[in-house]
């Protein structure tokens, strides 16, 4: 009994941490499901992508420090009526019980996007994850090491919607 | 032999006076099978008492037979409490070894499997993702900005309000004492 109680000891912590987070499950929920664009971006291959030379060096020193890009988002205009990401994840107690920050919110026309970050220290962060909810719904998380001054120096495009990312799955 | 005697016999043996050749005799007489009526009752009586009388087949005695008994039936009991205990270790075995081999499988499973496996494409989107987050991320901190500067200006059109307020008694008190010196000066005219 005492042997039982020991193991038991060593395997629930491991359990607990084996548990998913809601946003994982958020993301393996609805990938490769029809009408749902998903995206992985590993490390490795980010590292590649860094070492091209195509003349914009904030990005490319950027991805150089990212070890992964998720990309969830709903192409199906049907499916973006009935889905709020947002609720979903609210309702799995992901903001209750996460160590995310929310960073802000910025409202458009028919659009709202939510940025949250994992803190790594030293104004920098861990993970930042964008949740976008209104007319269309996506997830996107970026992970490494992640300076919010050096996303502000990137040239921005307004225009781009998360829907018009233009994905070629191989 | 006669009910008389033995009647006497048992007489002796029921008091307790009796001779281990009464007993004999009144073994013999009621295992016999010829017993009278009247003593009849008496036969299942010593017929017991005659086997337990006899040697145990293994030789073993009464006290011994007793001792044997509670021990099997304790031994009973434990290896009852045994299997117990072997069933209950066995399930949770099994538990441990399902949770650690789910365990295992959920660390095995890759979080997510490259969608590219050319780093051009791969740099698109990436490029194409971390410019869009700049897009909304430099609106929020614009809207942010505004926000502030609204707040900002709040502050200072509370701050001019005091201002203008705050010289109104001061110019009543002037004005009153303008009055005054008017007066002291007519008065001295």
């Amino acid at each position: 009994m005492k042997k039982f109680i020991a193991i038991l000891a060593v395997v629930l912590p491991l359990a607990v941490l084996a548990q998913k987070s809601p946003v994982d499950k958020l993301f393996e929920k609805y990938a490769n499901q029809k009408g749902f664009t998903t995206v992985n971006i590993s490390g490795k291959l980010l590292g590649f992508a860094s070492n091209i030379d195509t003349g914009d060096e904030n990005v490319s020193e950027m991805l150089a420090n990212l070890t992964g890009v998720r990309i969830l988002s709903v192409e199906d205009h049907e499916l973006n009526k009935s889905l709020d990401f947002y609720a979903e994840l609210e309702k799995d107690g992901f903001f209750k019980n996460n160590d995310y920050e929310v960073l802000m919110e910025v409202t458009e026309d028919n659009e709202i996007v939510r940025f949250l970050g994992r803190d790594a220290g030293g104004n920098r962060f861990s993970e930042l994850l964008l949740i976008v909810g209104g007319d269309d719904n996506a997830l996107i998380s970026i992970r490494g090491l992640i300076d919010p001054e050096n996303i502000g120096k990137l040239t921005k495009s307004l225009d781009l919607n998360v829907g018009d990312l233009e994905i070629e799955v191989d | 032999m006669e009910p008389k005697e033995v009647k006497i016999a048992l007489q002796r043996y029921f008091n307790g006076e009796s001779s281990r050749e009464d007993e004999e005799v009144l073994e013999k007489y009621f295992s016999s099978g010829d017993v009278a009526d009247e003593l009849s009752e008496y036969t299942e009586f010593f017929r017991g008492i005659a086997e337990l009388a006899q040697p145990h087949p293994e030789g073993s005695s009464i006290e011994e037979e007793v001792m044997k008994y509670i021990q099997t039936q304790e031994q009973k009991k434990k290896s009852r409490n045994l299997s117990l205990r072997r069933t209950v270790t066995g399930i949770a075995a099994s538990l441990l070894i399902v949770m650690g081999s789910l365990l295992i499988y959920e660390q095995q499973k890759k979080p997510f499997e490259d969608t590219f496996s050319d780093p051009d494409k791969a740099y698109l989107v990436a490029e194409q993702t971390l410019k869009y987050i700049s897009g909304k991320y430099q609106t929020g901190v614009e809207q942010l900005s505004k926000t502030q500067k609204y707040n900002e200006a709040l502050a200072l059109l509370d701050k001019m309000q005091i201002v203008k307020t705050a010289p109104q008694p001061l110019t009543k008190s002037v004005n009153t004492i303008r009055k005054g010196f008017e007066i002291t000066e007519n008065i001295t005219k």
